[in-house]
């Protein structure tokens, strides 16, 4: 059992900033990214044991990450329809915030314009902002090298306009 | 295009997960594991009870008529029981070793296999219920002085009573189906 914690948290400290972003980037507000945040690290938890020392530690982390991001959209999209017909979320990134610098709003902007792509995209473009290569995204996603490609410029050409 | 992506990464890298108490989000876990080690161990204590509670009732199931209805019956729920079972998300263990578009098609299998339990497994169940129910029934039928017509009737009676509660409650779960999963397998399709 030691073991094992003294490997979680190593896990934990290594990858925590990288995996909240990527729940930040998905999820589009810092409510849900916390939720999801805490299903990950359960998530990191129960599958450890699975976790070979040979293998990225990144890929794995991110796999997991990815994983239960869409499946919590998943759930997410079933409660929202037991009251209304599904609609993509409209993810807010909090409130504006008055005393909020300059460089903090262009964050804001930027967490707020990846929220609103597709899913699949939201998780090409949070792995390349992480240093992903191409391969490492088809790993992760299971998209094929050349079909990661062109789906990072359509993302690059939407963000652009959305950024501007 | 290039100098987008670096301005976008370094504004990315801004964002900073929130600090935890470790050590207490360790104690947690440890507490949700334990209990699901605890659950397991309850599940595998009671099996056998129940099999002793069974077996305790043999006097009972020593009626022929009565050991085919309880056995029909109980293969009935047993299958939709495993049916459910593996119809749950949570079964989906080794997330880190599938990849997004394996774990939206492993998704999307959980969702049809809850629309098949309801558009055929009920079905079967329902079958297995009325034969179970009625063969239990020629046994308490018979112990009463009636007419083999009205015996019959009765048990027409009764099959069509359970056939059309059985029709209801899956039609309603299959237009409930209809408006739930079939969007999500949908929207899941749609992410791929």
């Amino acid at each position: 059992m030691r073991n094992k914690e003294q490997k979680f948290k190593q896990v934990y400290d290594q990858s925590k900033d990288k995996v909240y972003r990527l729940c930040l980037g998905f999820m589009g507000n810092k409510t849900d990214a916390d939720d999801l945040f805490q299903e990950v690290l359960i998530k990191v938890w129960s599958n450890l044991e699975t976790f070979r020392n040979e293998s990225n530690i990144d890929t794995w982390i991110y796999r997991i990450t990815t994983n239960t991001a869409l499946l919590t959209l998943n759930r997410k999209t079933r409660l929202n329809k037991k009251e209304l017909d599904y609609q993509p979320d409209i993810p807010s990134y909090e409130i504006e915030n008055l005393n909020s610098t300059d460089k903090e709003e262009e964050v804001k902007k930027l967490y707020k314009a990846i929220s609103l792509l597709k899913e699949i995209d939201r998780i090409i473009i949070g792995l390349l902002l992480e240093d992903c290569s191409y391969d490492d995204i088809s790993n992760i996603t299971g998209l094929k090298t050349s079909n990661v490609g062109v789906r990072i410029n359509r993302i690059k050409k939407t963000l652009s306009k959305k950024f501007k | 295009m290039e100098k987008d992506i670096t301005n976008w990464q370094n504004l990315w890298k801004e964002e900073k997960s929130t600090p935890l108490d470790l050590n207490k989000l360790i104690t947690y876990l440890n507490k949700i594991e334990k209990k699901g080690k605890l659950e397991r161990i309850i599940l595998l204590i009671a099996v056998p009870i129940t099999i002793v509670v069974l077996a305790s009732l043999l006097p009972l199931l020593s009626n022929v008529y009565y050991l085919t209805s309880i056995m029909l019956i109980s293969f009935g729920m047993v299958m939709i029981l495993i049916q459910s079972y593996r119809s749950k998300y949570s079964l989906i263990s080794n997330d880190a070793e599938l990849n997004n578009h394996r774990y939206i098609k492993k998704l999307i299998q959980k969702l049809k296999q809850q629309m098949l339990t309801t558009s055929r497994y009920m079905w079967f169940y329902t079958f297995l219920l009325v034969l179970g129910l009625n063969i239990g029934y020629i046994d308490i039928l018979q112990k009463f002085n009636i007419s083999i017509i009205v015996r019959w009737s009765i048990h027409l009676i009764f099959t069509g009573i359970v056939f059309s509660f059985m029709y209801y409650s899956i039609e309603k779960r299959k237009k409930e189906n209809k408006k739930n999963i079939l969007p999500l397998i949908d929207f899941l399709e749609n992410l791929n």
